[in-house]
C-alpha cells in the first residue's frame, strides 16, 4: 500500500510539466554540464606551456631530483587521463586537492575568497538593482524627458567606461580628496568589510546598472504600447492599476536579466579585486591560472559554473511562479 | 616608555648586522653610490613608533620562505626568525643566534649559540631547535624553496650544550650562506612545528622564531601583522606594530601612500616614478638590489653556437644608453655575472666595480658588431625570437631596441611577451636560442650565480675545462680575498667566449613617509631584523 502509494505520488511529481521534475532534470544537466567543463578546463590547462613544479621554484638552480620530486608530490609526471581521473575520484569524494601555489588545500584557499566575492558581487547587485530598475521604469513613463535623456546619456558613459578606470577615478575622488572611503583593502570585517566594498561595488554596478537601466527601460516602453493598456485604459482603470499590470510583465525579462547579472558579477569581479586590492577569488583564478595550480584553477571554474547553473535555475523557477502563462504550460 | 621598552643602540646595531665603519661613513656624510637615498639623507635619530604600515607590490601566501620564496618573504621572515648568522650593511656574515663559528675542516663548520637566546614566548633556544630546524630546511617536501641550498649538507648534530656541527659531504665555501634568515634557515621549535602538524607559515600555524617579531594576524595574499616582542637578544626595537599590506596594483599603491595610510613602499615601479616622487610628504630611496639582467645564448642552438654572432650582438647591446633612458640611470651597467655588492665586503664598492669593469670590456660598437657578422656563418643576417616576462617591460623595451639596431645587419629579432610561468620554461630551452635572465641574487656570496652559470647545466649548454677548473678551486678556496680572485678569473675567462652578455646590475627603488628615512640604505638593509633601521627625521 506504502509503495503504491510512494510510487504514485514519484509518478506525480516527476510528470510532464512538475515543477519537480524541471528542477531534477535541471540539476542532472548541470551535473553533466560541471564534468563535461571540468574535463575541457582541465585539458586546456594541461596544453598551455609552462611546468608548475619550475613555477614554484622560480628562477633557480635546482636541480632535475628536485623538480622530480615536486612533479612525483602533486602527479604531474602521470599520463593526462590518470591525473584527470585522479583528480575527479577525489573531488567526488569532495577532496578538491591542494594547491601547488600555496601548499594548502583548496577548500581552505578558496574558503575566505568566495566570502569577500560573494560580498562583492551582492552589494554591487543590490545597487544595480536599486539604481537602475527605478531610474529604468522613470525614464520609460516619461520617455524623451530630461530625466530619460539624461540617464540615457549617462548610461552610455557607464556602459564604455572601463572597469579599471571608474575604479581609479572613485579611488582618487572619495578615497584621497574628499578622504570618505578607503583606499584598498578588505577591511577588519563585519561592518568596516562594508564599508570598504563601497567603492568597488559602485566600479562594479556601474557598466552593470547602465545595462539594466537600458533594458528595464526598453521593456517598459514595450509593455506600455502593448494592445492590452489602451484596452485597460478605455474601460477606464487607474493609473495605478495599469501600472502595475505593465511593471508585473515587463518585469520578467528584466528578472532573467537580473539573473544573469548576478552570476556575470560573480565571475567577473577579477579587475575590481586587483584595482582595490581584495583578496576575492577573481584575483586567485587569474594567478592559478599563469601558474598552472589545477587544483584551484578547476575548482573556482566549477564554482562559477555552479554559481551561474544555479541562478539561471532560480530564475526561471521565479519565472514559473510570476508568470501565469508558464505556470500553466508548465516549466520547459 | 617602560623600562623594559628601553633598547641600547649600540647592541641594537651591532645585533642588526650595521657596522661601525658603515656608522662612521653616514656620520661623516659619506655618500657612496647606492648607500644613501636621492630623497633624504640619513639624518635621523631612533624614536619610538607606533606603527610603520608597509606596502608590498605583490602578495604572499605563505610567511615561510622554505615554501614560498620571493624576495618579500625574506623581509618579513628575517623580522620574525633568524639564522646562524646574518649579513651586516655591506654583505659580510655576522653572529645572529651563533655567537660565533669557526670551520674546522673544509667539510665542517661549528657553531656556539648564543647564550640566553630565547623564543617570541620565552622559550629559551636549544641546539635541539637548530638540529631540527636544519632538517626541516632540508626537507624537500616542507621546504621546496630552500632544500638544494642543504643537499650538499651530509648532518647537523649537537656537540656540546650550547654547540651544533654542521658536516658537509664535499666542501663549498659557499655553504656559510646557509644557515642565514637572509637565504636558508630560519630557526624553529620542533614542538611548535609538530605542534601544528607539521604546517609553517600559515594562518593556522603563524612563523614562530627567535626574532625581535612575532606575527599577529596574517591572512594569506591580504596582510600580516607583527608586533615587537622583548625576548630578542638585539634588545627591543623602536618600531612597536609592522603591519604589511599587499597592493598589486601601483597606482592603488601610490594613492595609499598619498592619503597617508601606508608609510613605505618596498619596490616600487620605475614606471610610475614620477607619481611616486610627486607624492607629498614621500621620499624616495635607491638601493642596488644586487640583481642582474643580461643575455643568455643557448651555444648548442644555431646560428649561436658560433661565436662570432654571440659577439656581434654584444657589441651591438648600448647599456649605457639603456640604463639612462629605460631605467632613468637606476641601474648599473653591467660587465660581469657578480654583482658589486657581492663582492664589496672583500673589494670595498669602488674597488668592486673597478675589479669587475675589467672581466668584460665589449663596448657598443655598431661597425663592429657587422664585422663579426661577416666572419660568422650567418654573414647576411638571420631571423630569431625572445620570450619576456610580461613582468619585466624594460626588458621587453631593450630587446625591442636591441631588434631595430640589428635590423640594418639583417638581423631579425621578434620579441615575443608572455607570462612569467612561461618565461621560466625559456631559460636554457633548445627552442630559445636567444633568452635572459633576470636573476636576484640571496646572497652575498660572490658565486651565487656563476656556479649556476658556468656551472654543470648551466643555461648556456656551455663547457670551459679551465672555467670548471677555476669554479671547482673557489668552492674550497676559504679565503675570501683569493676565492673573489678566482672567481673573477673563472668570468673573465668564460665572458671571453660570450656565452652571456651582462646588461644591467639592478636598483630597487622604495618610497618611504618623509617623516622617516632608512638609515643606510642598501642592498642587504631588508635581509636582516630592519626595522631599528626606520629613523624618524627630525
Amino acid at each position: 500500500m506504502d509503495t503504491a502509494h510512494s510510487y504514485r505520488r514519484l509518478t506525480q511529481l516527476l510528470s510532464r510539466g512538475s515543477l519537480t521534475r524541471f528542477v531534477i532534470v535541471r540539476l542532472a544537466a548541470t551535473g553533466l554540464l560541471l564534468l563535461v567543463l571540468s574535463f575541457v578546463v582541465f585539458a586546456l590547462l594541461h596544453l598551455t606551456p609552462g611546468d608548475p613544479a619550475r613555477n614554484l621554484v622560480g628562477v633557480r638552480n635546482v636541480t632535475p631530483e628536485l623538480l622530480q620530486s615536486i612533479r612525483d608530490k602533486y602527479h604531474l609526471n602521470d599520463p593526462f587521463m590518470s591525473q584527470y581521473l585522479h583528480w575527479l575520484g577525489n573531488v567526488l569524494h569532495g577532496d578538491f586537492g591542494e594547491s601547488i601555489r600555496n601548499n594548502t588545500t583548496v577548500t581552505t584557499l578558496l574558503s575566505d575568497r568566495v566570502t569577500l566575492t560573494l560580498q562583492l558581487a551582492s552589494l554591487s547587485f543590490v545597487l544595480t538593482v536599486l539604481v537602475a530598475v527605478p531610474l529604468g521604469i522613470a525614464a520609460a513613463w516619461r520617455s524623451g524627458s530630461v530625466l530619460d535623456r539624461s540617464v540615457s546619456a549617462a548610461s552610455i558613459v557607464g556602459i564604455g567606461a572601463p572597469t579599471y578606470a571608474v575604479g581609479l577615478l572613485l579611488l582618487y575622488v572619495f578615497g584621497l580628496w574628499l578622504d570618505i572611503f578607503p583606499v584598498y583593502g578588505s577591511g577588519d570585517g563585519g561592518l568596516d568589510r562594508w564599508w570598504h566594498l563601497v567603492l568597488p561595488a559602485i566600479t562594479l554596478a556601474s557598466g552593470l546598472a547602465a545595462m539594466v537601466f537600458k533594458l528595464t527601460r526598453t521593456a517598459v516602453i514595450a509593455e506600455l504600447n502593448q494592445d492590452y493598456v489602451a484596452f485597460a485604459q478605455s474601460r477606464g482603470l487607474s493609473h495605478r492599476q495599469i501600472r502595475s499590470l505593465v511593471l508585473r510583465n515587463a518585469m520578467i525579462p528584466v528578472a532573467t536579466s537580473l539573473g544573469l547579472v548576478f552570476a556575470f558579477l560573480f565571475g567577473g569581479t577579477i579587475l575590481v579585486e586587483v584595482t582595490f586590492a581584495l583578496q576575492g577569488i577573481g584575483s586567485l583564478l587569474a594567478g592559478s591560472v599563469t601558474f598552472k595550480d589545477l587544483p584551484v584553477v578547476q575548482a573556482i571554474t566549477l564554482l562559477t559554473a555552479t554559481v551561474i547553473a544555479l541562478t539561471a535555475l532560480t530564475v526561471d523557477i521565479l519565472y514559473y511562479l510570476v508568470d501565469p502563462r508558464v505556470r500553466k504550460r508548465g516549466p520547459r | 616608555m617602560s623600562p623594559s621598552m628601553q633598547f641600547n643602540r649600540r647592541t641594537l646595531l651591532a645585533g642588526t648586522g650595521v657596522s661601525a665603519l658603515a656608522m662612521l661613513i653616514a656620520a661623516c656624510g659619506g655618500d657612496d653610490k647606492g648607500m644613501a637615498g636621492n630623497g633624504s639623507a640619513s639624518s635621523g635619530s631612533l624614536k619610538e613608533i607606533d606603527l610603520l604600515t608597509v606596502a608590498f607590490p605583490s602578495s604572499l601566501s605563505n610567511l615561510y620562505p622554505g615554501q614560498e620564496a620571493g624576495n618579500f618573504n625574506y623581509y618579513v621572515a628575517c623580522l620574525v626568525g633568524e639564522g646562524l648568522v646574518a649579513p651586516d650593511g655591506t654583505g659580510k656574515l655576522v653572529p645572529a643566534l651563533a655567537s660565533k663559528w669557526e670551520q674546522t675542516s673544509p667539510t665542517t663548520y661549528v657553531y656556539t649559540l648564543r647564550d640566553g637566546a630565547k623564543f617570541s614566548d620565552g622559550t629559551p633556544l636549544t641546539p635541539e631547535d637548530v638540529v631540527y630546524s636544519v632538517g626541516l630546511s632540508k626537507d624537500e617536501e616542507k621546504s621546496p624553496n630552500i632544500a638544494y641550498y642543504w643537499a650538499n649538507v651530509d648532518k647537523a648534530e649537537k656537540t656540546g650544550d650550547n654547540e651544533v656541527t654542521i658536516t658537509l659531504a664535499s666542501p663549498d665555501v659557499a655553504f656559510e650562506w646557509g644557515p642565514c634568515a637572509a637565504n636558508a634557515l630560519w630557526i624553529t621549535s620542533q614542538a611548535y612545528v609538530e605542534g601544528n602538524g607539521g604546517e609553517m607559515g600559515t594562518p593556522k600555524a603563524l612563523l614562530y622564531g627567535t626574532g625581535p617579531y612575532k606575527v599577529t594576524k596574517f591572512e594569506p595574499d591580504t596582510m600580516v601583522e607583527l608586533e615587537r616582542v622583548d625576548t630578542w637578544w638585539g634588545g627591543v626595537p623602536p618600531v612597536k606594530t609592522v603591519r604589511i599590506e599587499f597592493i598589486t596594483e601601483e597606482a592603488t599603491r601610490v594613492l595609499a601612500r598619498k592619503s597617508g595610510d601606508i608609510d613605505l613602499a618596498i619596490s616600487i615601479s620605475l614606471d610610475q616614478l614620477s607619481q611616486w616622487e610627486n607624492a607629498a610628504d614621500t621620499s624616495v630611496l635607491f638601493a642596488p638590489d644586487r640583481s642582474y639582467v643580461g643575455i643568455d645564448f643557448n651555444t648548442a642552438v644555431e646560428p649561436f653556437d658560433d661565436i662570432h654572432v654571440r659577439r656581434a650582438i654584444a657589441y651591438a647591446c648600448d647599456r649605457a644608453t639603456v640604463v639612462e633612458k629605460l631605467l632613468i640611470g637606476h641601474a648599473e651597467p653591467a660587465t660581469a655575472l657578480i654583482t658589486p655588492d657581492q663582492i664589496s665586503s672583500v673589494l670595498g664598492l669602488e674597488g668592486a666595480r673597478k675589479a669587475l669593469k675589467e672581466v668584460l670590456d665589449l663596448p657598443f660598437d655598431l661597425d663592429k658588431a657587422k664585422e663579426e657578422l661577416a666572419l660568422s656563418k650567418v654573414p647576411d643576417g638571420f631571423s630569431t625570437k625572445v620570450g619576456v616576462s610580461s613582468s619585466a617591460p624594460q626588458i621587453s623595451q631593450f630587446f625591442q631596441s636591441l631588434a631595430e639596431t640589428v635590423k640594418p645587419l639583417g638581423i631579425n629579432i621578434e620579441v615575443e611577451e608572455m607570462p612569467v610561468e612561461q618565461w621560466y620554461d625559456t631559460i636554457g630551452s633548445a627552442d630559445w636560442g636567444l633568452a635572459y635572465m633576470w636573476y636576484f641574487n640571496a646572497t652575498g656570496d660572490p658565486a651565487e650565480m656563476s656556479s649556476w652559470f658556468l656551472g654543470e647545466g648551466n643555461p648556456a649548454s656551455y663547457s670551459n675545462d679551465a672555467v670548471t677548473e677555476l669554479m671547482a678551486q673557489a668552492k674550497e678556496e676559504t679565503d675570501p680575498a683569493k676565492r673573489v680572485e678566482i672567481l673573477l678569473e673563472a668570468q673573465k675567462t668564460a665572458l671571453a667566449d660570450i656565452p652571456y652578455i651582462p646588461l644591467w646590475w639592478g636598483e630597487a627603488a622604495t618610497a618611504i613617509n618623509s617623516k622617516y628615512t632608512i638609515e643606510d640604505f642598501g642592498s642587504y638593509s631588508l635581509l636582516s631584523p630592519w626595522t631599528p633601521r626606520i629613523l624618524t627625521v627630525d
